[in-house]
């Protein structure tokens, strides 16, 4: 599935502007709204696949990038937590990834140029510090 | 056991080392010469201008960005009891990567690491340091260090190097001039936490060429342990 096949099971109401071939749904967005979902989309603009276990590493060291202090194991039991049961399906309901959860494997989807876009633009402005 | 057995038994602690970088190969890892770990690079999209280091065993053991790892590899000189270096980031830091074998430690690195041990016993303020200098000209620039902590402190400090030498009187400070060859070649250092478990911490390394050192540093109880016993067994 695709992220504008997820788009063609939104609730778009009767505005045809918003059926665009290219546009991003809201789930997009709503993914988008949480850090470690953000952080997993960044990884995977550079990954066309990983494990969850690599993706809790990611964003665990990731997401503490810039603190001196211990990022330990109980940091990353929480991460990986909430990865396995509530952003990974989520993010896999946006039609985002593909997660098989025996094989603990996370395969990016096709993503539309739009949405590659809209997350190589968060992504820069989030994890470019000199940026400004 | 002797210190060379003590860094082998550490060599057979494997690790895995992640560089997660937009760069290919971020210079802070080419000071990263190790011998039980095995260092793997993954990239992060290039806009990027951050990258991080994750450590593992069989799990996660933690992670540090490539930034925050400068300060272990260019440590700030500051005494032990220098709070605003040495505080709760100046030891995550090293507890992230101890017992990892390094190959090519400068003197200041591990200066670095001493003054994180130092540090400890400062704050615990008793139980027992041991100290090792391969030159007696090390101990002299490290003796105004040690005799505050002698004094300031309930520390039971015990200073070793290969010279014949006699220390004014201070209590809670003993020198003593050993004749054992392995003095002359290792760097170490051992502070027993007072019984304290989280507190202990050990530092052994092998001047193997001039000013180049082979070893690491831990905060495992029995290795910790273990140190301290070849060190009074040597004084013996």
């Amino acid at each position: 599935m695709t992220v504008d096949d997820a788009c063609d099971t939104c609730d778009t109401g009767d505005d045809p502007v918003v059926r665009r071939v290219d546009a991003v749904s809201d789930d997009v967005f709503t993914a988008m709204q949480h850090r470690d979902r953000r952080y997993t989309l960044y990884f995977l603009l550079e990954h066309d696949g990983t494990s969850v276990d690599e993706l809790a590493d990611v964003v665990t060291g990731w997401t503490h990038v810039g603190e001196y202090g211990m990022v330990g194991r109980a940091d990353w039991t929480r991460v990986y937590t909430a990865l396995l049961h509530q952003h990974l399906p989520m993010m896999e309901s946006a039609g985002l990834l593909v997660f098989d959860r025996e094989g603990g494997v996370i395969d990016r989807t096709e993503w539309s140029p739009s949405l590659v876009r809209i997350v190589r633009l968060a992504h820069n402005a989030e994890t470019n510090v000199h940026a400004g | 056991m002797t210190f060379e057995k003590i860094l082998t038994d550490v060599e057979d602690r494997r690790r895995r080392l992640v560089v997660y970088s937009s760069v290919d190969d971020p210079d802070i890892v080419d000071q990263f010469t190790v011998r039980n770990v095995s260092i793997e690079r993954r990239s992060l999209p290039g806009e990027t201008a951050q990258g991080f280091v994750v450590v593992r065993d069989d799990e996660f053991v933690g992670s540090i960005g490539l930034e925050e790892l400068r300060l272990l590899m260019e440590p700030p000189l500051a005494p032990p009891w220098d709070e605003t270096v040495i505080g709760e980031a100046y030891r995550a830091l090293y507890e992230l990567l101890d017992d990892t074998l390094f190959v090519s430690l400068e003197r200041r690195q591990l200066l670095g690491a001493s003054r994180e041990l130092e540090n400890r016993a400062w704050n615990v303020g008793s139980g027992t340091l041991r100290a090792g200098f391969q030159r007696f000209s090390a101990l002299e620039t490290q003796l105004p260090v040690y005799t505050r902590l002698a004094r300031d402190t309930d520390l039971e400090i015990h200073v070793y190097s290969e010279d014949e030498w006699q220390p004014t009187s201070e209590p809670g400070f003993t020198y003593h001039g050993e004749a054992h060859d392995d003095i002359g070649r290792f760097w170490f250092l051992s502070f027993d936490g007072d019984g304290d478990d989280r507190q202990m911490g050990a530092l052994l390394a092998e001047e193997r060429t001039p000013d180049e050192f082979f070893g690491f540093w831990t905060y495992d109880p029995a290795l910790v342990t273990e140190l301290s016993q070849i060190v009074e067994e040597m004084a013996d």
